[in-house]
């Protein structure tokens, strides 16, 4: 349980170090490389607390606090990365299926003209177009949106996707 | 084997189980089931580490007490839980309802001469995101149609949880 314990620790503490690193920043957007980095220092932290335990005799390897779970440990913590991340993104990120959600709930019934409206007026496409425009997925050429390597790299994996799931496009 | 490669090797083999059933049936799935019949699948295969670690402590595969098996078997129900949760909300979740997805995948078939705003918005529009959020709120019971009306009928589901902590740091960020 030890080993559980630390990646609990080092997580909670990176999350808190990401959070303070925000509240500090002048940078606008979301800094989701600096908690990527954040978490590999902290990651660095944990596999050498493994190696530390497992190579001192601190602990009875058969007690419960003592079991080396340190790989079961590592791969929590991996999988925790991506989980915050998912949660952190949307304090900036705004979803068409919120939107209409809280279009109803707003005026309690609400007819398809005013879903359309709400999702209108958010222009999610515009802004999803500006974004993948500002990634250099995509680029304006001669008045047209044209796919960059980089997007076409993107479509391509869709496409493959597309193939092993078996499914018409979403959105 | 120890018992760290028992548990998460325990967790991975559910994961690939699900992955197997997902890549199979999910392609019949329509997307107003598909919510509900991801969740329903992840749930019941949640049933699998407690039992491959149910066999494994039967044959004493390690040796260890009861409350080690225990606290693993836990372990392993988490990583296969959280490997579930990662591949759907970073993988299959952004193919299925990513808006920048469809919008490259719209402007590809576009080719190298692209594609204008206006034959862009003809095929992908505001009315295309309300239909197929529709399907899937409606599918997924969160809001009822009722002549022309639609209602919210279930307020709490697990993307207000996370809502709820994004409005919680968003608070403690100031932004």
């Amino acid at each position: 349980m030890i080993y559980l314990s630390l990646v609990l620790f080092l997580f909670i503490a990176t999350v808190f170090a990401h959070l303070t690193f925000c509240r500090r920043t002048s940078k606008s957007g979301l800094q989701a490389k600096a908690f990527v980095l954040m978490a590999m220092m902290a990651f660095g932290v944990y596999a050498g607390g493994v190696l530390i335990l497992q190579h001192t005799a601190a602990l009875d390897k058969h007690s419960l606090w003592g079991v080396p779970f340190g790989f079961t440990g590592a791969i929590i913590f991996i999988l925790l990365i991506p989980v915050y991340l998912s949660i952190y993104v949307l304090t900036q990120l705004s979803s068409p299926s919120k939107k209409i959600l809280m279009t109803i709930s707003l005026v309690g019934e609400a007819s398809y003209n005013d879903m359309v409206s709400a999702i209108q007026k958010e222009d999610f496409i515009t802004s999803r177009l500006n974004d993948l425009l500002a990634s250099q997925c995509l680029t304006s050429r001669n008045g047209r949106y044209v796919l960059t390597t980089d997007g076409q790299k993107i479509a391509a994996i869709l496409n493959l996707m597309q193939f092993i799931l078996g499914r018409k496009a979403g959105g | 084997m120890s018992m760290d490669l028992l548990t998460a090797a325990s967790g991975i083999l559910s994961f690939s189980i699900f992955l197997i059933i997902h890549l199979v049936s999910f392609r019949w799935v329509r997307s107003e089931h598909l919510l509900k019949a991801l969740l329903g699948t992840v749930l019941a295969l949640m049933v699998f580490p407690i039992i491959v670690m149910g066999i494994l402590f039967f044959f004493n595969a390690v040796d260890a007490g009861i409350l080690t098996w225990a606290c693993a078997t836990v372990l392993a129900v988490l990583v296969f839980g959280l490997l579930c949760f990662v591949y759907i909300i970073c993988i299959f979740g952004p193919y299925e309802t990513s808006v920048r997805m469809r919008l490259v995948r719209e402007i590809a078939k576009g080719g190298m001469e692209g594609i204008l705003p206006e034959e862009l918005l003809a095929r992908y529009n505001a009315k295309t995101i309300v239909d197929i959020r529709l399907q899937r709120l409606l599918g997924a019971g969160d809001i009822v149609e009722k002549n022309g009306k639609y209602r919210v009928l279930r307020d709490q589901n697990v993307f207000y949880v996370f809502d709820a902590i994004a409005g919680v740091i968003k608070k403690w960020i100031g932004r």
